[in-house]
């Protein structure tokens, strides 16, 4: 699965994008998150707050109880900033 | 008329203002420009803009085609840098045209404030001795 990463969570993981082996028994955000918290200090110092972490399935937001098994590419990114 | 760009280059509000008249006959034309603040706890050097181009361009679209139905507009037109900016150069800029002004003010709030809170787009301010991200405010 490709996981691309913005801004702060970006740069604490160290990495803009990486290709993922997810396990076959997650398939929710919510259990995806975790996952990556487990893959080392840096994922789980960057993604420990959920309430602070959007996701989006290409390119469309989506909840933590969205399965993402038929998505391309999932971002993952803090609350926007623009305008 | 519905036009979104995102660029790293400088704008220039003014010529966009008279493009789209060039364009679009309107009774009434309300435009917002956010531009780069040079005030915050210490003197800003200059601003990062990150974003998620393609994310990015399917919002901006989808809130425009939506203001344009809901207002009735003549046209509704979008753009947001990314990249280096520096203090008092603009960030964005959201044009709407209508036959009437309550439309086009009205309309032009939505945009700006759909894409403050969903426009998938980060600003980092560097300062002189540190840098930090911006937290949202909405």
């Amino acid at each position: 699965m490709k996981i691309i990463y913005f801004a702060k969570i970006r740069e604490i993981i160290g990495k803009k994008t990486e290709k993922v082996d997810i396990p076959d028994n997650i398939s929710t955000i919510e259990q995806l998150l975790f996952y990556l918290t487990t893959l080392g200090e840096e994922y789980n110092h960057a993604l420990n707050d959920i309430n602070k972490i959007h996701v989006a399935c290409d390119q469309e937001y989506v909840d933590n109880d969205f399965n993402f098994k038929d998505c391309q590419e999932i971002a993952i990114f803090p609350p926007v900033t623009g305008g | 008329m519905i036009e979104v760009i995102i660029q790293e280059e400088i704008f220039n509000p003014e010529e966009i203002v008279e493009k789209i008249r060039a364009r679009v006959m309107a009774g009434a034309m309300v435009s917002f420009i956010g531009s780069v603040r040079e005030y915050s706890d210490d003197k800003l050097q200059f601003m990062e803009i990150e974003h998620y181009d393609e994310m990015a361009k399917k919002i901006f679209l989808s809130t425009l085609n939506q203001a344009k139905a809901q207002w009735d507009l003549k046209a509704c037109y979008l753009i947001h840098r990314y990249g280096k900016l520096y203090p008092n150069e603009p960030i964005v800029m959201v044009v709407t045209c209508s036959d009437h002004r309550k439309e086009s003010y009205k309309a032009n709030q939505f945009v700006v404030d759909y894409l403050k809170t969903n426009a998938p787009f980060w600003k980092k301010e560097h300062f002189k001795k540190d840098s930090k991200w911006v937290k949202q405010t909405v």
